[in-house]
């Protein structure tokens, strides 16, 4: 079902579920600070778009790396030359190379997660400075909108399985589709509370009005600080 | 959306792009100005339309358009000039750095550029598109009626005839005037 076509309170809840997830993660990359979060969200958007391109360089690297620790354990070379080229060239066999045309998507996520880990581990105890501005905060709003593109789609097998669609890698479409759909939602949320308040709108729009002059004039730092 | 709407989204944009670019502790000051005025033109359009229908009736309405739409239009834009030119109502203090400080530059900028086209609309839209007759390929010619949109709820938009009363305005001029004095 398009997210649109669902009622008012439903598009809320969608609505403030996304705004306190991208929250939290604007709160983690404020946190971490910016340089952090700005190597991270390089570093984790660059293997989505690589892993998701040219995968398949990295699938065969697996399975000649695999073939080749086959070869040594099976004493490859100290045998006969037939021996050594027979096991490398044979085509791989799915039961015994770790990715094959079935399991490539399951083996690249994997790797994805394991670059981002490290990213994060690496990041944390090399970069020391590191400002906590809204920089960091956007950044960690980036990172939580392209972890949400990748594990979204895995997460929803947990409540709908049969929904699932594990045959591609990473769909970038996703990353793009989500936010496209979030924004609608939000949106259409606005809309709707739009036609609500209609009876009272001159109150609402004085108050945004205050919100805005007074919320801008109060984030003025003293001139003397 | 018609030219009408690009010309005068085209002014609000060129506006907000000047806010962005001088921060928003200095838009603010124009803020308190374009708000002044708004309210002005609010208190002349609720208690002048009786007037300007009597000078209507005795002059050439066409002619009182023009010369009226003329006079308003190069007294609000020397009123916005005045604004922007020297030190008026800067606030103090220094303003957050990037990317909030822009973003907050880019909301008051809005603002601003909302009052700027929308009144310069409301005073083209009172007196009738007077341009529409110095420059006819400039505005479509089938244009409802500014009276007959603000009384059937569909200018609603334009600032001065936004709230109810133009007393609304005070207040957030109030709130603006007493965060300015005080620092």
């Amino acid at each position: 079902m398009d997210a649109t076509a669902l009622n008012t309170l439903d598009q809320l809840q969608i609505a403030i579920a996304f705004i306190l997830y991208l929250f939290v993660f604007g709160w983690i990359g404020y946190r971490r600070g910016q340089m952090r979060e700005l190597w991270v969200f390089v570093v984790a958007l660059l293997s989505l778009v690589v892993l998701r391109l040219r995968g398949d360089i990295f699938v065969a690297a697996a399975n000649l790396g695999w073939k080749l620790i086959n070869l040594l354990m099976s004493g490859g070379l100290s045998g006969g030359g037939t021996t050594a080229s027979d096991i490398i060239i044979a085509c791989p066999d799915p039961q015994t190379v770790p990715a094959t045309a079935c399991n490539a998507p399951g083996y690249l996520f994997l790797l994805w997660v394991t670059i981002v880990i490290l990213t994060y581990v690496i990041t944390t105890s090399t970069i020391v400075k590191s400002p906590h501005n809204g920089w960091a905060i956007l950044l960690g709003i980036g990172n939580g909108l392209v972890y949400a593109s990748v594990f979204l789609p895995r997460l929803v097998g947990l409540f709908r399985p049969d929904l699932v669609q594990l045959d591609q890698p990473f769909l970038l479409n996703t990353l793009t589709g989500l936010i496209r759909t979030a924004f609608t939602v939000i949106w259409s949320v606005i809309e709707d509370f739009w036609t609500l308040v209609e009876p009272v709108r001159p109150f609402v729009i004085l108050l945004l009005l205050i919100l805005i002059v007074v919320g801008a004039a109060s984030t003025l730092r003293s001139a003397k600080a | 959306m018609g030219p009408v709407e690009g010309f005068f989204l085209s002014i609000a944009l060129i506006v907000t792009l000047i806010g962005v670019a001088r921060n928003y502790n200095k838009e603010l000051g124009n803020t308190v100005v374009f708000i002044s005025t708004v309210m002005l033109f609010a208190f002349g359009w609720e208690y002048g339309q009786g007037l300007l229908t009597q000078i209507d009736s005795v002059f050439l309405p066409e002619a009182v358009d023009l010369i009226l739409g003329l006079l308003l239009t190069i007294l609000f834009v020397s009123i916005i000039f005045a604004s922007y030119a020297g030190r008026t109502f800067d606030f103090r203090g220094r303003p957050v750095p990037p990317p909030g400080g822009t973003l907050l530059s880019l909301v008051v900028g809005m603002l601003n550029g909302y009052l700027v086209a929308g009144t310069l609309w409301f005073i083209q839209g009172i007196t009738n598109y007077p341009l529409q007759r110095i420059f006819p390929w400039f505005v479509p010619a089938n244009l409802t009626p500014a009276t007959d949109l603000i009384a059937s709820g569909t200018a609603w938009y334009w600032p001065p005839v936004l709230f109810p009363s133009p007393v609304f305005w005070a207040i957030p001029l109030a709130i603006l005037l007493n965060l300015r004095v005080r620092g």
